[in-house]
Order: C-alpha cells, then sequence, then structure tokens
C-alpha cells in the first residue's frame, strides 16, 4: 500500500524539497486549509527520514502520520490528548511557525465555567 | 435533525395530523392479570397491516430511562423492552407483518454524528457518576442515609452500537421473545414477523424503509397496505412522505417536557442528585399503598398521520397557472428535500435556515415565487436537480442578510425582556403597590384593622389620584433606595450581578454585521475570504450532501463511504454555479465491519466493548490512530447556550489508517468475536397458523442449500428469498429462555429462516409515485369550498382515524348514576378527569361507590380530550352533531355528551370551571350569537333553534 510506494519516494526525496512537498500531497486532507496543510506537511517532511516504513511493513509512516494530526488537532481543532503525547508532538513540531492561531474553549473548561 | 423542533413545528402548523392513541390496558382480576386481546378489533376505529418498529428508540428509553429509575441489570432491561413492545402491540395491532429493526453499522455519513454523540455521552456520563459520588459522601459525612450502593456497574449507553456483547444479547432475547408471542399470544397468530438485527448494516428506519421500497416495487404488493411506523425521529416523516404510501401513520409516544426525573442517588422524585439530602421517603397513602404510583403517569403514544399531512401539503404547495403540470407527489418530494436544508442527520444546516424561524415557510415562499421560473420540480425520485437548487439557494441568499439582523434584534429583545423579568423578580416587592382602600391583603385576614371598606368610594378615588399627582417619582427605583443603599450605588452592583448570571456567549462571527462572511469563514473554517478555492470545495461537499441524502431517502445508501468532511455548512448565497457539480458517487462501496465501526465511533473511554488489542490502539501513544481519540475536545457553542448544543469538534476518521492499523489486530478475534462482527440479515417467523409454516418446513426437511423465493400468495404479497438458518426456531425444539426470569418455551410451535428482500440491479430506480391501484384515503381536513358546496351543512369536524366514529352515549340511568359517585360542588366538573389516562380509573385505587358502576370508566375512556394540549385546531369553524341512533329524548345532558365528543375536547382547558359540576360551554364560532355563560348555571339552556343542524 502506501507503506511500499513511501519507501520508494522517501530515497528519492533528498534530492528537492518541491518532489518531497508533491509526494506529501497524498496525507493532505479534503478539509485541512492551505494554512494548516502546510504547517503539517513541514512537520511530515521534517520527521520523515525516522518514520519510514520497514520492509517488513508496520506502519510506522502511519505512525507519524497520527503524531502529526494529534499536532494539527491541537492547534486547529482544540482537541487535547494526553500530557504525554502532547508534549512529544510540541516537542517534535518546536519551531514549525503557525500565524493566528484559532481559539477553542474545551469541553471540560465549558463545563467548569457553567458549574463555578 | 433537531427533532423536538421540527416535531413542534409540525404539530402546530398542522395539528389534524395529530391522533391521541386509545390504549387498552391489561386488567387485573384477584391478582391475575388478564393480558389484552390483541386479535379483537382496534379500539382506535381503524385496522393496520403492517407495523414497523425502528428499535433503537425504544432501546434507548427502555435501558436508561430519563423519568423512572433505571433498570437494575440487563434482565431487567430486556423484560421492560419487551413490555413496551407489548404495549405497541395492543395498540396498533398489525394483522398482517410485524418488522422490528435495530441499528446496524451506519453509513460513514452517519460516523460524525454517533462520534460526536458518543463523545458526549462518555463524558456525560463519567460527570454524572462523580457527582453522584461526591453528593453520596457528604451525605454520609453528615449522618444521612443512603440505600446501599447496589453493585452495579454504571450503565454506559455507548453499548447500544452494533458490534457489542449487549445488541448481540438482545438479538438473541428478541429472538426468544417472538418465539414466546407466536406461541401464545392470540394477536400474533396470523402474523409474519421479520427481525433485522443488529448486525444488518444500515440504521433501522433506513432497513425499514429500504424493506418497503422493495416491496412496492414487485407486481405482489398490496397498493393499499395502511403501514404504521414507531419512532420519534422527525426523518421518520419525511421517510414516511417519501415512501408515496397512500395509508401511512407514525406512532410515537408523546413527548412531554419538564417531566420530572428521579434523584440518581435515593431514586425519589422531586429534587435532582446534587440537592440530594437522603431523607427517607414519605409514605405514600395510609399504607403506602400509593408508592408505586409515579408522580407522572405512563407516556402516552399519539399517532401522526401522514396522509393528513399529504393533504395539508398538497393544499400549501398548489400552485396555479404552473408552465408544467402540477403534480402533487412531485412537490411533496420537494418540500422534503427542502427540509434537509433545515437540518438532518448527515449534514449540519444551513446558518440562515432555523427551524424556530420559521425556515421552512420562508422555503415554501421562496420554492413558490421560483418555481415558475425553474421550469419543473427540484427533484426527481430522490435525484436533485442542481440547476434549479440553484435558483431557490440563491433566492434565500438574497435576504440572508436581513436574517442575520432580525435574529439580532429577535435575541436582543429577549435578552432585555429576560433582563427586566429578573429584577421584576428579585426585587422583595412590586415595582407599584396601590395604597388606601386597594392595598393588598393576605388571604383570610378579613377581619384584621388593615381592612376597611370605603365609606365614601368616590372620595377615597380621589385622594388616590391626588396622591399619585404629588408624588411623580414614585418610580422602580424608590424601593431600592428605601432599603438603605444609595442607588447610585446599587444600581453599578446590579448590572455586575446581571452580567455573572447572565454570560453572553461570546460570538467572534457577528453574523447581523457587515462582513459577516469573512468572519464566518476565519473563525469557522480558518481560512481567509479570499481563499475562494476552499470555500467553492466547502460549497462542492454540501451539494454532494443534500444528493447523497436525498438519494438515501428515496433510493437506499448511494455510497457508505460518502461524509460531510467539514463541522459547518457554507452561506446560501455561496451556492453559485453548482449547476455543473457532479452528484455521482463511488459505486459498489462496502459498510463497515461491526468492530471497524466500534473503533470509528467510541471514545478510548469507551474501549471496554473492544477486544483487548483493539482497545489498545486507542490509547497507546505509539498507536497508528491515536489522533482519532483525543481526551477533551473544543465545544463551539455557535450562539447556543448550553454544551450540549453546540458543535463538538472531533476530528475526522482516515478510513485507510484505521484499516491499515486494524488489519494487524484482526488474527486476535475470537471465533466468539468474529461471529459478532460479521455482517448478518434479516430473518422470518411465523406461528402454528400461518400458511407459510409448512412451506418453510418442507425447506428444513429438505435441507436446500440454495435460497428460494417465497410465495408471495401465502403472505399477503411479500417478496423475497429464503435461506435456511443455522441456529433456526423450529417447531418441536425446546427455546432457550434467555433471561434467567422468563421460562424456556418447551412446546413450541414457531419457526424462523432467513430472509432477503426482494433484489433489483444497481442502476434500477425505485419510482417515488403512488402505486395504480392505490386508493386515496378518505379526506379529513375541511374542504376550502365547503361553504360553497356544502348547502349550508356544518362541517363536522374528525378527530380520530374514523370521521363515522359513533360518538359515545351515555343513557339518563347511567347519567344518575354517574351524578352519584362524582363529587359535586367542588368547582371542577367530572369532565376534567378525562384528562387523566384511563388507567387511573381502573388501577387499584378506584373503589366504585355503587354496583354496576365499572362500565363507566370504560366509557370514559374512550371520551379522552382529543389533542387537549395544543389547543382549538383553528380549522375547525362549525359543528355539526350527529343524533345518536335510538329516540330517547334530548336531554342536555345527552348534547352535553355528544358535544363533549364531536368537538368540545379540543378545548379541554376551557371546560374548568362551572361551579355546578358541569363544564361550561364552549362559545359558539358562529359570529354574532353568543354562547352561555360560563358561570352560575347548573343545566345549559336548550339550544336556540337554528343552532344545529340535524340530519
Amino acid at each position: 500500500m502506501v507503506g511500499g510506494e513511501a519507501s520508494a519516494a522517501v530515497e528519492k526525496l533528498v534530492s528537492g524539497v518541491r518532489q518531497a512537498a508533491d509526494f506529501a500531497e497524498q496525507f493532505r486532507s479534503y478539509s485541512e486549509s492551505e494554512k494548516q496543510w502546510k504547517a503539517r506537511m513541514e512537520f511530515i517532511l521534517r520527521h520523515l527520514p525516522d518514520y519510514r516504513d520497514p520492509p517488513d511493513g508496520g506502519g510506522r509512516l502511519d505512525q507519524l502520520l497520527s503524531l502529526s494530526m494529534v499536532w494539527a488537532n491541537h492547534l486547529f481543532l482544540g482537541c487535547s490528548y494526553n500530557k504525554d503525547l502532547l508534549d512529544k508532538v510540541m516537542e517534535m513540531a518546536d519551531g514549525i511557525e503557525v500565524e493566528d492561531l484559532p481559539q477553542f474553549t474545551t469541553r471540560s473548561e465549558l463545563m467548569r465555567k457553567h458549574q463555578s | 435533525m433537531g427533532v423536538p423542533a421540527f416535531f413542534r413545528w409540525l404539530s402546530r402548523k398542522y395539528p389534524s395530523i395529530i391522533v391521541n392513541c386509545v390504549e387498552e390496558k391489561p386488567k387485573e382480576c384477584n391478582g391475575v392479570k388478564i393480558p389484552v386481546d390483541a386479535s379483537k378489533p382496534n379500539p382506535n376505529d381503524v385496522e393496520f397491516d403492517n407495523l414497523y418498529l425502528d428499535m433503537n428508540g425504544i432501546i434507548h428509553p427502555c435501558t436508561h430511562p430519563e423519568d423512572k429509575p433505571a433498570p437494575k441489570n440487563e434482565d431487567e432491561m430486556m423484560v421492560a423492552i419487551f413490555e413496551y413492545i407489548d404495549r405497541l402491540f395492543n395498540i396498533v395491532r398489525p394483522r398482517r407483518l410485524l418488522y422490528m429493526a435495530i441499528d446496524g453499522v451506519a453509513p460513514r455519513a452517519k460516523m460524525n454524528q454517533q462520534r460526536s454523540r458518543r463523545f458526549r455521552a462518555s463524558k456525560e456520563g463519567m460527570e454524572a457518576a462523580v457527582e453522584k459520588q461526591r453528593v453520596r459522601e457528604e451525605i454520609l459525612a453528615k449522618g444521612g442515609f443512603l440505600p446501599p450502593e447496589e453493585i452495579k456497574e454504571r450503565f454506559d449507553s455507548n453499548c447500544i452500537t452494533p458490534g457489542t456483547e449487549f445488541m448481540d444479547n438482545l438479538a438473541k432475547c428478541l429472538r426468544y421473545y417472538i418465539a414466546d408471542r407466536l406461541n401464545n399470544d392470540p394477536g400474533w397468530k396470523n402474523l409474519t414477523v421479520i427481525l433485522s438485527d443488529a448486525s444488518a448494516p444500515g440504521e433501522g428506519e433506513h432497513k425499514i424503509m429500504d424493506y418497503i421500497r422493495r416491496q412496492r416495487a414487485q407486481p405482489n404488493h398490496d397498493p393499499n397496505t395502511h403501514h404504521c411506523l414507531c419512532g420519534a425521529d422527525a426523518d421518520l416523516i419525511m421517510l414516511g412522505l417519501a415512501t408515496h404510501e397512500p395509508n401511512f401513520t407514525i406512532i410515537r409516544e408523546e413527548f412531554k417536557p419538564n417531566k420530572p426525573k428521579p434523584c440518581a442517588l435515593c431514586n425519589q422524585f422531586g429534587h435532582e442528585v446534587k440537592d440530594c439530602e437522603g431523607l427517607p421517603r414519605e409514605k405514600k397513602g395510609k399504607h403506602d399503598e400509593l408508592a408505586d404510583s409515579l408522580p407522572c403517569a405512563e407516556g402516552e403514544f399519539i399517532f401522526l398521520r401522514l396522509n393528513v399531512l399529504r393533504e395539508y401539503l398538497e393544499r400549501e404547495l398548489t400552485m396555479a397557472s404552473l408552465p408544467f403540470p402540477f403534480d402533487v407527489e412531485r412537490s411533496i418530494d420537494d418540500w422534503v428535500f427542502m427540509c434537509f436544508f433545515v437540518g438532518n442527520d448527515f449534514l449540519p444546516h444551513l446558518p440562515s435556515l432555523e427551524i424556530r424561524e420559521g425556515a421552512i415557510d420562508r422555503l415554501v415562499n421562496i420554492y413558490k415565487n421560483v418555481v415558475h421560473k425553474t421550469g419543473g420540480y427540484l427533484t426527481e425520485s430522490g435525484y436533485v436537480n442542481l440547476q434549479r437548487v440553484q435558483m431557490i439557494m440563491l433566492a434565500v441568499g438574497e435576504v440572508e442578510d436581513s436574517i442575520f439582523k432580525k435574529r439580532k434584534d429577535d435575541e436582543d429583545s429577549f435578552r432585555r425582556r429576560q433582563k427586566e423579568k429578573r429584577k421584576r423578580m428579585k426585587r422583595d416587592q412590586p415595582a407599584f403597590t396601590p395604597s388606601g382602600i386597594l392595598t393588598p391583603h393576605a388571604l383570610g385576614s378579613r377581619n384584621s384593622p388593615g381592612c376597611q371598606v370605603a365609606s365614601n368610594p368616590r372620595q377615597a378615588a380621589y385622594e388616590m389620584r391626588m396622591q399619585r399627582n404629588s408624588s411623580p417619582s414614585i418610580s422602580p427605583n424608590t424601593s431600592f433606595a428605601s432599603d438603605g443603599s444609595p442607588s447610585p450605588l446599587g444600581g453599578i452592583k446590579r448590572k455586575a450581578e446581571d452580567s455573572d448570571s447572565e454570560p453572553e456567549p461570546e460570538d467572534n462571527v457577528r453574523l447581523w454585521e457587515a462582513g459577516w462572511k469573512q468572519r464566518y469563514y476565519k473563525n469557522k473554517f480558518d481560512v481567509d475570504a479570499a481563499d475562494e478555492k476552499f470555500r467553492r470545495k466547502v460549497v462542492q461537499s454540501y451539494v454532494e450532501g443534500l444528493c447523497w441524502v436525498l438519494r438515501y431517502y428515496y433510493q437506499g445508501c448511494a455510497s457508505w463511504k460518502w461524509y460531510y468532511p467539514f463541522h459547518y455548512a457554507p452561506f446560501a448565497s455561496d451556492f453559485e454555479g453548482i449547476a455543473d457539480m457532479s452528484s455521482e458517487f463511488e459505486k459498489g462501496t462496502k459498510p463497515f465491519k461491526p468492530l471497524e465501526q466500534l473503533m470509528g465511533v467510541f471514545p478510548a473511554a469507551s474501549g471496554n466493548f473492544l477486544p483487548p488489542t483493539w482497545r489498545k490502539l486507542m490509547s497507546d501513544p505509539d498507536s497508528s490512530i491515536i489522533d482519532f481519540y483525543p481526551e477533551d475536545f473544543a465545544i463551539d457553542l455557535n450562539g447556543k447556550k448550553y454544551a450540549w448544543q453546540g458543535v463538538a469538534l472531533l476530528p475526522f476518521v482516515d478510513e485507510r489508517r484505521l484499516r491499515a492499523a486494524l488489519e494487524e489486530v484482526y488474527p486476535d478475534l475470537t471465533p466468539e468475536e468474529n461471529r459478532r462482527n460479521s455482517l448478518g440479515g434479516d430473518v422470518l417467523f411465523v406461528g402454528k397458523l400461518h400458511p407459510l409454516r409448512d412451506f418453510i418446513l418442507e425447506l428444513y426437511q429438505t435441507g436446500s442449500t440454495e435460497p428460494v423465493d417465497v410465495p408471495p400468495e401465502l403472505c399477503h404479497g411479500i417478496q423475497g428469498t429464503f435461506s435456511l438458518d443455522e441456529e433456526a426456531i423450529l417447531p418441536d425444539q425446546t427455546v432457550c429462555s434467555p433471561v434467567p426470569m422468563l421460562r424456556d418455551l418447551t412446546q413450541n410451535t414457531a419457526v424462523s429462516i432467513n430472509f432477503k428482500d426482494p433484489q433489483f440491479a444497481e442502476d434500477y430506480v425505485f419510482k417515488a409515485a403512488m402505486l395504480p391501484g392505490a386508493r386515496k384515503p378518505a379526506t379529513v381536513l375541511k374542504p376550502g369550498d365547503w361553504e360553497k358546496s356544502s348547502n349550508g351543512r356544518q362541517w363536522k369536524p374528525q378527530l380520530g382515524f374514523n370521521r363515522d366514529r359513533r360518538p359515545v352515549h351515555l343513557d339518563q340511568a347511567a347519567f344518575r348514576t354517574l351524578g352519584h359517585v362524582t363529587p359535586r360542588g367542588s368547582g371542577t366538573s367530572v369532565y376534567t378527569n378525562t384528562a387523566l389516562p384511563p388507567a387511573n380509573y381502573q388501577g387499584n385505587n378506584y373503589r366504585p361507590l355503587l354496583r354496576g358502576q365499572a362500565q363507566i370508566p370504560k366509557l370514559m375512556s374512550n371520551m379522552r380530550p382529543q389533542d387537549s394540549w395544543r389547543g382549538p385546531p383553528p380549522l375547525f369553524q362549525q359543528h355539526r352533531f350527529e343524533r345518536s341512533v335510538g329516540a330517547e329524548p334530548l336531554l342536555p345532558w345527552n348534547r352535553m355528551i355528544q358535544n363533549q365528543n364531536a368537538a368540545f375536547q379540543p378545548n379541554q382547558y376551557q371546560m374548568l370551571g362551572g361551579p355546578g359540576g358541569y363544564p361550561p360551554r364552549r362559545d359558539d364560532h358562529r359570529g354574532g350569537r353568543q354562547g352561555y355563560p360560563r358561570e352560575g348555571r347548573k343545566y345549559p339552556l336548550p339550544p336556540p333553534s337554528g343552532r344545529y343542524s340535524w340530519n
């Protein structure tokens, strides 16, 4: 599946950013805006070498995609995850600049506000 | 769809669609319960052929009821479900078919809604448990007493999802239930029963629709079948209309707002968990014999007659001088389509269309204006003509701006009124207290010195006038200053208080201010207004969504994969250039397997319903799908007040990644889990006397492996195919009871077999039209030209199913008896009692004072006020009373009763009062003539001549 294509593509990717972006394009989700995708693509491309799919399968790449989504969901959707996981993705995303982040109220905050 | 809102709107606008159910209750004789014999004629004056149960509407209230204590364990839940079905069965009494459909795996389009419901339910359940624990500890610490915590696990309502053990168990229980009733209940003896459990893919109501659609399309179908569908979803109304069957009725529990809920800690009524004090229960009645009579009686059922709705719609949608021939059926389809704009389970509704703001009326008006130009209908058999839809949408778009402005104005004035009200409530004294002789006094203190009778009224009035003039500053603020605090300070204080008690929801979008569109896209989609491409993408998805939903209702699921990938809808004015958008869907898509879908809709907290390695994928930080399971998520109130009304911003599931991750844990499934994970089909059951039984038994005897066609002549024209069921219920084989408190069926005569709906080619189009041979039911509404065509006869409104329903009649003797047993002089009439359901008369509490009066309650039971909750129906103009059979003298009493039946019941509230114990008459609607005085007359006067026309 994607794994095989990916590892083949990963070899080539070093040659140019342009190519890498094309490669990453397949992971873009339909509802992602330009801004959101740019940030997430940077996240993916930065860590791609560490998350190549091993030849025997095993979905390392999917794990990276998942982490990138954790990060993006946290930033652009207001989701919160397990603290260790969040710390991990924040560290991985260190240095990626995103302007003009949206603000959210999580459900727990809302409930607390309502109680007090 | 905003279910209560849509239903409320519909039943207010089209009141005659509602008919209250007449329910015969089981009687009790010497402690033995005598069940209702459903083989007797239906007390509702109508006979139904088929009853369809959308089971999820039954499972939820039976497993976690809101208005009574929760069942203790799963067995009690099952029994509650059985009893609920029995109740429905006894009301509807289907004569041919009972179809039970439990939700199976749903199309992907529904997954987002399911996800958000389950993520919320999980959170709410945990919060409730924490709160309960906290209050419990508090009470115990104060030395209070509470019943010991039962060793029951919190019932996680999330288990009502296909693929869980609970659902599997439920299917087993229902099979047992069906076999039991087929063996033992006379009402079931000729019935065909089909059970579509959670293993058969598709939502319950859509499985039912699919069945009806496919049966209609085959030649043996009886076009005059009377269908009755049970369920509370507003969707069912749309689905029922979409079938184009002339006889279609929906039955649902009557929605009663503000029903008291029992406290979850002590199971008593009257307070919530947080106010629980652990007080002992008060004895109800002298010997606690009333303990079980809950403050609210069992919910009543109502019928919703779609043929009457069709009459209304025909009237509303008929347009003169159309450039193309008018077809009611087509315009009803268009109406259904437009209702989707206002809300459905698969798409967020357009920001400008709110059902509470009359969005559907607005759409219908626009539709009627635009349809002249469109050159045809918007839809055909579930396919959308986008060019015409675009014209409607852009017409809505033109008024969008003013809708938002008006909404803001309405909200502001509402808030202002609320604020005024709160101010009034807060103040200890009313704003103005009359003084002098008008000074209010407490009741009963008649002899206190403060109470004077004005000796000179004129003088007193003059003094009061003068007093008011001399102190014009008596304004609301004075009372303020009088409590000692300087009023300016008080004013400021109040302001702060106000803003505390009523936090205005933060709104960055401000749809009423210029630039709203930019702000909306920025805030909701996080894109710039200039991003035309993105906006186009949203519109494209929404248009696909509209096409998908309509197809889903009229043809079945077009694609199991499609879904709307955003949390918000675009504006109506964005629907430009949609005419050339494609509305084709990927063919040959397959539904998820049950356990896969569980992975897609459950939060990690409900992971206990999944096998361990699957569960791990939901919480392991190294899982390749961990992003699907946030621990907390944002809620956008989106202009609403409460968290549950807001939009839950949950991430969408990436199907490819989900499947890839599951591939690795599939080998871990046990054989039992594999069975639960497989997709199943429908099962058909018949009893001893059914003509199909011998045919099916022969199939089992020959052991044929090939599917066999159902002989339609043996079961009222049902077509489909049979194939042998390995776990079949067979005659002379014991059916084991899955519920310990119910016994096994040792002498079974029922038989079951796998059933498959008739199949059609993939590109077959089910026609959305009346079938040839279908007879339209008699009209119910008053014809528009009645005055002209009736030759002066008066219109007699129809309240039940049967226009010629015989009015209840009591003879003189009965009334004398009635007069003896009912208390007098209490100020309420006997008829106000009719507001109570008949059950109250038949229960143990009722002790007749004289013999031979037992029949009175029964007679009364037919006199339930029809629709007393909705006030006088506007359509009833005049009343014509039928003369009763026989030649008894028409005493005022008799007439009263006939009135009660023919027309007075809608006005129940007007019947209150009347000191003589008799209901005052309602004013005659005909202009000029006065009704009788409301009070002070024991018997009404005989009618002036010409008031009634007897014929």
